[in-house]
């Protein structure tokens, strides 16, 4: 939400903060990565990479569509990778080809120093097949003088496919860190990836474990429900995302997180998943 | 410190492109030592299918010190295919922080900024204290509106422009589309430029609006609303600790997507003023 960025930006005044755009660009349908911006020039004025805050629509899209997409940040001289970050988790409706909507935009720190030099390459990755075009865009926080905050690394697992079953249990794909010194936020999404029928929901439960986490090594949570889900007409598919702090600290520099969801109720169509780290790391 | 919350309206807007009073005698509450902000509300009377409102507040009178306080309120739109109600923008806080006194009366505004199908109701919830907080006070103006058209396109804003200023707070944006059906499947990403040769460091701001809503076909939801606020703190230029400057921003608004309506782009700034 627009007053929550704010209210997240206020702890920078002082630093010389601006702003910048990148995109909009058309990413395709397929699950591979696109560049939003493969050569994007950091201004001159710029000494450290605040943050970013991402959107992307759906263009044309299909009734039901959804998009689930992370995005990074690479580039030879860049200090952050890796830079990875989630873009706002979009879905149309069930009976219409209409827009999609989208969770709200987040602001997503990262705290990288820059030269006011640097070729980004930035780019976007879905990580299911989309039936109509997508376009994204990134506002790109800078400023003129370093924050003094901790830099922020950032790395998602891939897609981890639900089930049309209830009470179902699936391992993800472990995220593996280096370079590690304490964690700053752990991350899950979920959505709908097709014709779900109407009146149905889902509660689903995120479980991350890495045995270097201490004192604890195992963190579960629930998902939000953005949207319910709902008949022919009305409200989008379901769409679910949550971001929680977590201040572990790591006692070895190199980590695996493995990831799991629990699926709890039945749907016509599986939902896919998605789990992310953030941390703060050593160069 | 000594919270004290008051309510104006509601009251009517108009559907006129033209400042309406909420309440033009409101008489500041005897306790109250500092303005600390506003929360504004805004919806529409009986709504055209597809209406909107985009509007702008303000505070005035010549016993408010430190004009121009304006910012904008939340943005609002009926349904495309239905008369329907709006649904708007969440409410929002507008810190001010203007040190005033019990008895003072202020004339509170409101202008929308395209002229509405039928009248819309504004009203406001004003927050003081008891004490002051020794924060600077913030003043405020927004553009008007920037019809941006149906075609992929950037389009010249009015300038906004600032006087006694000592640096800045705030940048806004916001972008809807006006009383008219538009088709679905449509997107509208819109992006807001802002160019100052007035601003120590950078000159030049550049961020997308959060969509709000996404454009809907005939039932449903609303048509697109799209706003963005930034912190935004550079120095003016020549500015001292005790004077201000005057300082002028240019605004450009780059709708990226074709549309069967035209967009509605207003710019915002907010700024600390030199004091007295």
């Amino acid at each position: 939400m627009t007053n929550q960025i704010l209210k997240a930006l206020e702890s920078y005044r002082g630093i010389g903060l601006f702003y910048d755009t990148v995109g909009p660009t058309a990413v395709g349908t397929g699950v591979a990565r696109v560049a939003i911006d493969a050569e994007y020039s950091v201004p001159s004025a710029a000494r450290e990479l605040v943050g970013v805050i991402p959107t992307i629509m759906g263009e044309a899209p299909a009734p039901a569509e959804s998009i689930l997409a992370i995005g990074d940040i690479i580039g030879a001289d860049f200090k952050g990778i890796p830079a990875e970050f989630m873009f706002p988790v979009a879905a149309g409706k069930l009976g219409a080809v209409d827009q999609l909507e989208t969770t709200p935009m987040e602001f997503w720190p990262m705290h990288v120093p820059l030269k006011g030099t640097e070729d980004l390459n930035i780019g976007q990755e879905m990580l299911d097949a989309n039936a109509g075009n997508a376009q994204a865009a990134l506002t790109m926080v800078f400023s003129e003088k370093p924050s003094g905050k901790g830099q922020i690394y950032g790395k998602f697992s891939r897609e981890i496919a639900g089930s049309t079953t209830a009470a179902y249990v699936a391992e993800g794909t472990d995220i593996k860190i280096s370079n590690g010194i304490k964690m700053y936020e752990m991350i899950a999404v979920a959505v709908c990836g097709g014709i779900t029928t109407a009146d149905q929901e889902l509660a689903s439960i995120a479980t991350m474990k890495c045995s270097v986490w201490r004192p604890i090594q195992t963190q579960e949570f629930f998902l939000a429900p953005i949207h319910p889900i709902e008949a022919t007409s009305g409200v989008s598919v379901v769409k679910q995302i949550m971001r929680l702090p977590l201040d572990a600290k790591f006692n070895q520099k190199n980590a695996v997180v493995e990831t799991t969801i629990e699926q709890y109720d039945a749907l016509t169509v599986a939902p896919m998943y998605c789990h992310g780290v953030r941390w703060y790391g050593s160069r | 410190m000594g919270l004290i919350y008051r309510t104006v309206g509601p009251t009517a807007t108009g559907v006129a492109v033209a400042r309406t009073a909420i309440k033009s005698d409101f008489k500041v509450p005897a306790e109250a030592r500092e303005l600390i902000g506003v929360m504004v509300g805004i919806q529409i009377e009986q709504p055209n299918a597809g209406d909107s409102i985009l509007a702008v507040w303000d505070i005035a009178g010549k016993d408010y010190r430190y004009q121009p306080c304006e910012g904008l309120a939340p943005v609002g739109n009926g349904k495309l295919g239905a008369l329907d109600e709006m649904s708007t923008t969440p409410m929002e806080i507008w810190k001010i922080h203007a040190p005033l006194n019990g008895g003072e009366v202020l004339d509170i505004g409101i202008e929308p900024l395209s002229a509405m199908g039928v009248n819309g109701q504004a009203f406001m919830t004003l927050i003081f204290s008891t004490i002051r907080t020794g924060k600077p006070t913030i003043y405020g103006k927004a553009s008007r509106e920037i019809a941006t058209g149906t075609a992929a396109a950037l389009t010249d804003g009015t300038d906004i422009k600032i006087d006694d200023g000592l640096r800045m707070h705030e940048i806004w944006g916001v972008a809807t589309i006006g009383t008219a059906t538009v088709v679905v499947a449509e997107e509208l990403l819109a992006e807001f430029i802002m160019r100052c040769t007035g601003w120590k460091g950078t000159q030049e701001q550049k961020f997308f609006a959060e969509p709000m809503h996404a454009l809907d076909g005939t039932t449903g939801g609303n048509p697109i609303m799209a706003i963005m606020r930034l912190p935004f703190d550079a120095p003016l230029k020549g500015a001292t600790p005790r004077e201000g400057v005057q300082a002028t921003i240019k605004t450009q608004a780059y709708n990226h997507d074709v549309l069967s309506a035209a967009g509605i782009y207003a710019h915002g700034i907010r700024w600390i003023g030199a004091p007295g």
